[in-house]
């Protein structure tokens, strides 16, 4: 019953369609496509995206031009988002924002994946020795929480906007080792492993070839679903003080100065959080949604 | 012929599922019916709709399913037009229903006696826990389990899967049912332990007029217990008699087929290899034209891939779908 | 059962090893003379050299650790940089509110979350479900330091029925346990919901129903004892979580708690403060987690009654 049979044909028995690779695909655009949460966070993170790149053409004003005569003006249609304490148009500074988050959001998780990634396939695959050690240190990185990872790396590095990419990497790639191991130990074992040993290719081609694609499709779903991680560990540090510094305007930090306003001019704090929000949100609905659209591509 | 002593009769039952994929038509017109104290037997393979029957009896057939037409006509009401709370009153007391993976179907965390209990508690509130117990520790007589005040507090992970099957039964018929409804009971036993249940069931029948639908996709099983059977395919009732009668006079091709399937002790045959029908279960997405059966059917004729063939009555309560027999 | 937790104690031991080595390392290689930021201005190099000396920052680094790991075991974490207080009365002090506010906040979660699961599972795909799945994401997702801000402005600036911050009574716990507990309890309802799914798929499950009970009796009597197991597991370990997750909750309510310690710390470059204060909260998480595996042994009576 499972099997599509070609409906005119007078002999079930005839081929039954294959699942070629035209078809996971197309099965795998089908489903995101029905997912429409998904598919309207997809657009989001592309618009995102987009008024990153094009910030100095979108923003209306400059995010860093103090102007002491406008400071703490309400939302109006001269300035969106209203202004901060400095006389900076807060919608622009919002936009500007969006750049730190992205850069934040991919960059540190596509280090950590990387170096995550790499450790997992040599630990998985070499095992003994090598195997304990690194996942005795993933262990250690795992169990210290990683925001206070994060804070006392932060203290040795000091606080600006480079140091926090260098500390994210280093606190992120834990988990993704411990993935990305137990799928090599689950291939390791597979015959085209062995047929491929015995031909006498490298192992280091093994892992290259035939190990990491097979991780491929696991690791995307990781990344759409670490990126929310990192922006709100980052913005979390700035929020603490021990992040980006002013007059960068990350959002987290934008939350943090707007603090002590807050009962009198509350858009300053309250809208990069929910610049925050939608973007996280955006990026796990899009992350689940491509889950459920390669799970069954992954159980094949 | 109608109001014999009619328990149960099913007219025109069709339950489809709405899937992703277009409407899965698993129960596609099914009518039968069932006479107080008679064991009828519903046989066809694996994924021909027969525990679906089974489970629209009692509404228990779960999303993407509904039943969409029919009538399941009990004691004089229809089952179809029931809420959900009135049918929470007829599971497990008037009819009720036992499944095919004893290992499974009972709750790791609780002893076996509160289970069973359960059963008589939810339906009569008015006696005590002392007196459930008491009628479960009869019924577990009654179906034969040794030790029975002792196996109350066993857990089911301490009883063999007979055991296990004989504390199904005792649970489904605890309320005394009118009808019970047997999905593939003794699958999952080894043949010793399936006819040791058979006999139980026919022994049960006998002592206390239960009627009973037995499910399962074994001729032998059928041979042995039921009164009368039913042949399904693909969703449909392609033949349906009495049970001498079916194994004598065989009619439809599909039940020529399976009886010819079952493997033959005999030295006389010449046959070297088990038979078995050619082709596969169709997809019910897309069913053939004309009669369902017709790729695996060795008498096909041109009228086969045309038009569906409906029942024809061939006379001593034997009705058969093919038009062989027009 | 016994012999499993020492194992699972003797398992820990190396790993908070390693874990103190890691943050010694990070901590003390940092440049810069910590003497020299720690006093005030124009103070003449023989004094720094002087104290330097009395505080032994000279010897080398693997000495300096193993008398770190020796007056950690026996408590003694030093002296605070700036406070001037021995560190480990200074996190003793603070300890309780951290617990008060970790315990509350876990059930906050536990009450909202547990309930809402149970919902989402046994009305599956109604909009009830995606409502309480989509409110989880929400608390998952949303920056915790916003979502305090956002009840500030709200309860106690504009409404004005809660204090804004700190910690002298029991009505100040209430807005950081809901802020804290809020995002934990998206993660219960989450997992609830899978933990329940998953068992309801069981075919003892349509048995209960075929006996014709109610769905409520089916999913509270039959379904749920046999999906608590892992959900309890989590519960544990979020405990342990929120110990150390507080920082930030501390922080935007005030909350003299362990996290603020350490935040203050970093600001005012006290290591020796921020150094108790991590090595502290990752003893807790350890615990925490050696609890957790415990509680689950114990509940799985195929570890419980495995010689």
């Amino acid at each position: 019953m499972n099997m599509m049979s070609k409906i005119t044909s007078n002999d079930p028995v005839e081929e039954q369609e294959d699942y070629q690779d035209e078809n996971r695909f197309k099965e795998f655009f089908k489903s995101m496509k029905k997912n429409k949460l998904a598919a309207v966070s997809g657009i989001i993170i592309i618009l995102v995206i987009l008024m990153a790149i094009f910030a100095p053409f979108i923003a209306p004003y400059d995010p860093y031009k103090v102007d002491l005569n406008n400071q703490f003006l309400n939302p109006s249609m001269k300035y969106w988002i209203g202004t901060d304490m400095y006389g900076r148009d807060v919608l622009s500074r919002i936009i500007y924002g969006a750049r730190i988050s992205l850069m934040i959001g991919l960059v540190p998780t596509l280090i950590s994946m990387i170096i995550g990634t790499v450790l997992g396939i040599i630990s998985g695959y070499y095992g003994g020795k090598i195997d304990f050690i690194i996942m005795s240190i993933v262990n250690m990185v795992l169990a210290f929480p990683s925001l206070l990872l994060a804070m006392v790396v932060m203290y040795t590095l000091g606080a600006s906007l480079i140091n926090i990419f260098i500390a994210l990497s280093i606190v992120g790639w834990g988990g993704t080792a411990r993935v990305v191991r137990a799928q090599t130990l689950s291939i390791k074992n597979k015959e085209f492993i062995e047929s491929a040993r015995a031909i006498g290719v490298k192992n280091s081609i093994i892992m290259l070839k035939h190990i990491f694609p097979n991780c491929i499709p696991q690791l995307l779903v990781l990344f759409t679903l670490n990126i929310p991680g990192s922006i709100l560990s980052e913005a979390s540090l700035s929020f603490l003080g021990v992040g980006a510094q002013p007059p960068a305007s990350s959002w987290g930090l934008m939350v943090a100065n707007g603090r002590e306003f807050l009962f009198n001019a509350p858009w300053v704090a309250i809208s990069p959080g929910i610049a925050i929000l939608i973007f996280v949100l955006a990026f796990n609905f899009f992350g689940d949604g491509l889950r459920d659209s390669i799970d069954p591509y992954l159980k094949q | 012929m109608e109001n014999r002593d009619e328990l149960l009769r099913i007219k025109n039952l069709k339950t489809y599922f709405y899937t992703d994929k277009g409407i899965v038509p698993a129960v596609d017109g099914i009518s039968l019916s069932v006479d107080k104290g008679q064991i009828i037997g519903i046989v066809g393979e694996s994924g021909c709709g027969k525990s679906i029957t089974s489970l629209s009896i009692l509404k228990l057939v779960s999303e993407p399913g509904k039943i969409v037409e029919g009538e399941i006509i009990f004691q004089g009401e229809n089952l179809v037009d029931k809420s959900i709370n009135e049918m929470h009153k007829i599971r497990g007391n008037s009819i009720s229903m036992i499944f095919q993976e004893p290992m499974t179907s009972l709750n790791p965390v609780y002893t076996i006696g509160k289970q069973v209990a359960e059963a008589i508690l939810i339906h009569k509130k008015d006696i005590t826990k002392a007196e459930a117990k008491k009628k479960v520790i009869e019924m577990f007589t009654l179906v034969g389990i040794p030790e029975p005040e002792k196996r109350f507090n066993a857990y089911p992970h301490q009883l063999s899967g007979g055991l296990r099957q004989r504390v199904m039964i005792a649970m489904a018929l605890i309320c005394r049912s009118k009808l019970l409804i047997a999905d593939e009971p003794t699958t999952a036993l080894d043949v010793t332990i399936e006819a040791q249940i058979l006999d139980l069931m026919k022994k049960l029948r006998d002592d206390t007029g239960t009627s009973i639908i037995m499910i399962t996709h074994n001729l032998g099983v059928v041979a042995e217990l039921c009164d009368y059977a039913y042949v399904m395919y693909a969703g449909k009732i392609m033949e349906h008699a009495e049970i001498f009668e079916l194994f004598k006079n065989p009619m439809h091709p599909y039940t020529i087929g399976l009886l010819k399937s079952i493997p033959q002790r005999n030295e006389n045959i010449e046959r070297k290899r088990l038979y078995s029908i050619k082709g596969m279960v169709p997809n019910l997405l897309a069913l053939p034209k004309g009669c369902r059966f017709r790729p695996r059917c060795d008498d096909a004729m041109e009228i086969c891939s045309e038009k569906e063939p409906e029942i024809i009555d061939a006379g001593n309560g034997h009705e058969v779908r093919c038009w062989k027999y027009l | 059962m016994l012999k499993y937790i020492i194992k699972r104690i003797i398992v820990s031991i190396p790993l908070l090893f390693g874990i103190s080595l890691l943050t010694f390392i990070l901590l003390n290689v940092v440049p810069g003379d910590p003497v020299a930021l720690m006093m005030k201005e124009h103070i003449s190099p023989d004094v720094i050299a002087h104290v330097r000396a009395q505080m032994k920052l000279d010897d080398p680094a693997y000495i300096r650790f193993l008398r770190f790991i020796f007056n950690a075991c026996k408590g003694d974490f030093g002296i605070s940089y700036k406070l001037n207080r021995p560190v480990s009365s200074l996190l003793i002090d603070a300890f309780p509110n951290t617990l008060i506010l970790a315990v509350s906040a876990a059930i906050v979660s536990w009450i909202i979350g547990i309930p809402a699961g149970i919902l989402s599972a046994v009305k599956r795909n109604s909009f009830l479900d995606n409502s309480v799945m989509g409110f989880s994401l929400l608390g998952v997702s949303m920056p915790v330091f916003w979502a305090g801000l956002i009840f500030q402005y709200i309860f106690a600036l504009k409404l004005g029925i809660l204090p804004v911050s700190g910690f002298d009574g029991p009505e100040y716990v209430v807005l950081p346990a809901i802020v804290l507990g809020w995002s934990s309890a998206g993660t219960i309802a989450r997992l609830t919901r899978s933990c329940l799914l998953e068992v309801m798929r069981n075919d003892y499950i349509r048995t209960a129903r075929a006996k014709g009970l109610r769905e409520v009796k089916v999913v509270i009597g039959h379904a749920l004892k046999n999906s608590m197991l892992p959900v309890v597991t989590v519960m544990a370990l979020q405990v342990a979580g929120l110990l150390s997750g507080s920082v930030i909750t501390e922080s935007v309510f005030g909350i003299p708690g362990i996290g603020r310690i350490a935040v203050n710390a970093i600001q005012t470059r006290d290591m020796p403060l921020l150094q108790g204060a991590v090595m502290f909260e990752i003893t807790l998480v350890i615990i925490g987690n050696l609890v957790a595996d415990i509680l689950y042994a114990y509940l799985d009576p195929r570890i419980k009654y495995n010689k």
